[in-house]
């Protein structure tokens, strides 16, 4: 898919923007603090419903405004659609394809955009919770399913919870059921995207490094026993139960319930060593944009169309070889959006001047 | 500062009070009520006055009804052997008008939320359990919510139920028209299995 219009209206220092991006490479140029990283967080917004650097729908509204707009029109396999969003004071009000939307949920998988930024290097450095959460929101988006039972076994932990802390147990079996019905399907689904990704990282890293290097993701848990493929429902079910039969006295000790999916973790694991201690800092940057990509390539195969790359700052840390093979790579996709402070690096694309919240082609002069 | 005069001030405070209607709605209503004509209102207050005057709860299965036992729990038409658990009485409502169903009704009152402080004291199950001991029960049907709190009440229920010698079972749970079967619909797939019927 790719972006056919971007409107922007009091978002951040953009005040107002009306622009036609074409398809391809896209090179936002600029200076440090002049609005590239503030645009595409405004063309992630409609698409992951939540600011990819983290920010409250009141940051993002422009200093002095009081609501920020932000209009996108795009093309998927020659559809037309539409995606509209309204930060103010009240919430949010969402549009899809000119009709109003109340829930969230009814925008997931619409648009589809990966983003790519520095910070994202915590994906391999950081904790573990932060890549069952990056795992998390990108199984939402392959699969709705997904996200139904994510939702309902969050809500059986809850509940669970509440009752161990309330220290009754009579009713506990019923949400043992519940809870390890959901938490099975929950626990599944993130194995068979583990391992789809194991390849897919593999593959990437060795293209875009050059180095001979293993990769290897592993779904760490301490109730499922280790296997390279998914087990079946009724076998995860059994051993998420058996898993809280084995904890159940320390469990209301501690009022909290102690074994499932939301104590899983996910290691990269390089040449046989955890990423997050032992690569350097530049694998750690590798790995952490093929997780990027692997997302990306993920998408397009489960809606047989390419997701828009957004990368921020890609290149200021790689050397010139890597920087041309991921740019090499990055041809494939319809349309990325790439930012950059040296206007050297930008080659085969579209160059875009962004100068205090406004935008300029090469021709404006 | 303004403030309501105190008659409009009480009917904001009454309609905060009903599930779903906040301040904001509360002063709406209050308003749109003003505009009423007097026959109208009067007509709406004696109807909120009957609303609990003239109703009960049936001793038996807990529906709200005119009379005690209700309509259904006097009919000797209806199945004695079969007993169908719902969370609310508009859940019973919903299942009489299939008119598939000619079996007795038990009505929970709701379903279990530790998060909401509700347990079985809170519902109608000591109830349940004594009816399918003194009555002709054979077959029990949980027809709770398809929700996690659904599901967990039905789990519990079925283990108090089981040892009464009867049969449960759990109303069908089919797949979802347009869903996909894909990733973590394991769950759907495998309840549809285990509630699949003869055709
Ligand atoms: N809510 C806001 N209203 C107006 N300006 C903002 C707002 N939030 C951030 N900014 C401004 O945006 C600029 C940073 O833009 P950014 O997109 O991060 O720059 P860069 O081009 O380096 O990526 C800063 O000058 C900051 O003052
Ligand atoms: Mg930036
Ligand atoms: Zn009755």
């Amino acid at each position: 898919m790719r972006l056919t219009r971007v409107v922007l209206r009091d978002f951040r220092n953009w005040n107002s923007l009306q622009w036609q991006p074409p398809p391809g490479p896209l090179w936002l140029v600029g200076e440090n603090g002049q609005g590239k990283s503030n645009l595409l967080e405004a063309i992630a917004l409609p698409a992951q419903l939540r600011s990819i650097r983290g920010a409250t729908d009141r940051e993002m509204i422009r200093f002095g405004a009081s609501q920020a707009e932000i209009f996108l029109a795009f093309e998927e396999k020659g559809e037309h659609h539409e995606v509209g969003l309204r930060l103010q004071p009240g919430g949010r009000q969402m549009h899809k394809d000119g009709r109003p939307q109340h829930k969230a949920s009814a925008l997931v998988g619409f648009l589809r955009v990966v983003p790519f930024q520095p910070e994202d290097i915590a994906l391999v450095a950081g904790p573990p919770a932060l890549r069952r959460r990056w795992l998390d929101v990108l199984l939402s988006e392959l699969s709705q399913p997904y996200l139904q039972q994510r939702s309902a076994y969050e809500h059986a932990l809850r509940q669970r919870n509440a009752l161990l802390r309330q220290g009754s147990y009579k009713t506990l079996a019923g949400w043992d059921e519940a809870l390890s019905d959901a938490g099975a399907a929950v626990t599944i689904a993130r194995l068979s995207v583990v391992v789809q990704l194991t390849g897919l990282l593999q593959q990437l890293y060795q293209m875009l490094s050059g180095e001979k290097s293993q990769i290897l993701v592993r779904y760490r848990s301490s109730w499922l026993s280790p296997s390279t493929v998914p087990p079946p429902f009724l076998e995860a079910r059994g051993e998420l139960q058996e898993g809280l039969r084995q904890t159940a006295a320390l469990e209301r000790q501690r009022e909290v319930t102690l074994v499932g999916p939301q104590r899983d973790d996910v290691a990269l694991l390089v040449d046989g060593h955890e990423g997050r201690r032992h690569a350097s800092r530049g694998q750690q940057r590798l790995l952490a944009l093929c997780l990027r990509l692997a997302e990306a390539k993920l998408l397009a195969e489960r809606y047989q169309d390419p997701p828009i790359l957004l990368l921020d700052d890609l290149y200021s840390e790689l050397d010139e070889v890597r920087q041309r093979r991921v740019s090499a790579f990055i041809q494939r996709f319809e349309q990325a959006l790439m930012t950059t402070t040296q206007h050297a690096v930008a080659e085969k694309g579209t160059v875009f001047f962004v100068k205090s919240g406004t935008l300029h082609s090469l021709g404006d002069g | 500062m303004f403030s309501y005069p105190l008659p409009m001030q009480r009917v904001i405070d009454a309609l905060k009070r009903l599930p779903g209607i906040g301040p904001k709605s509360a002063e709406r209503l209050t308003f749109a009520l003003l505009r009423m004509e007097p026959a109208e209102i009067e007509q709406l207050a004696d109807a909120l006055v009957h609303l609990q005057r003239d109703l009960v709860t049936c001793s038996i299965c807990h529906a709200w009804s005119q009379s005690d036992p209700c309509a259904i729990c006097t009919d000797p038409r209806r199945d004695p052997h079969t007993l169908l658990v719902v969370e609310e009485m508009r859940d019973l409502l919903a299942l009489e008008r299939t008119g598939a169903y000619h079996g007795k009704y038990h009505v929970l009152g709701g379903v279990l939320s530790p998060l909401d402080g509700v347990g079985p004291e809170q519902l109608e199950v000591e109830s349940l359990l004594h009816r399918v001991q003194q009555e002709q029960t054979q077959e029990v049907i949980l027809a709770t919510n398809p929700t996690v709190e659904g599901d967990a009440t039905a789990v519990y229920l079925r283990d108090r139920l089981l040892p009464l010698g009867v049969t449960v079972s759990r109303l069908a749970r089919g797949l979802p028209i347009g869903g996909d079967l894909e990733y973590a619909d394991e769950v759907t797939l495998t309840r549809a299995l285990e509630g699949r019927g003869a055709l």
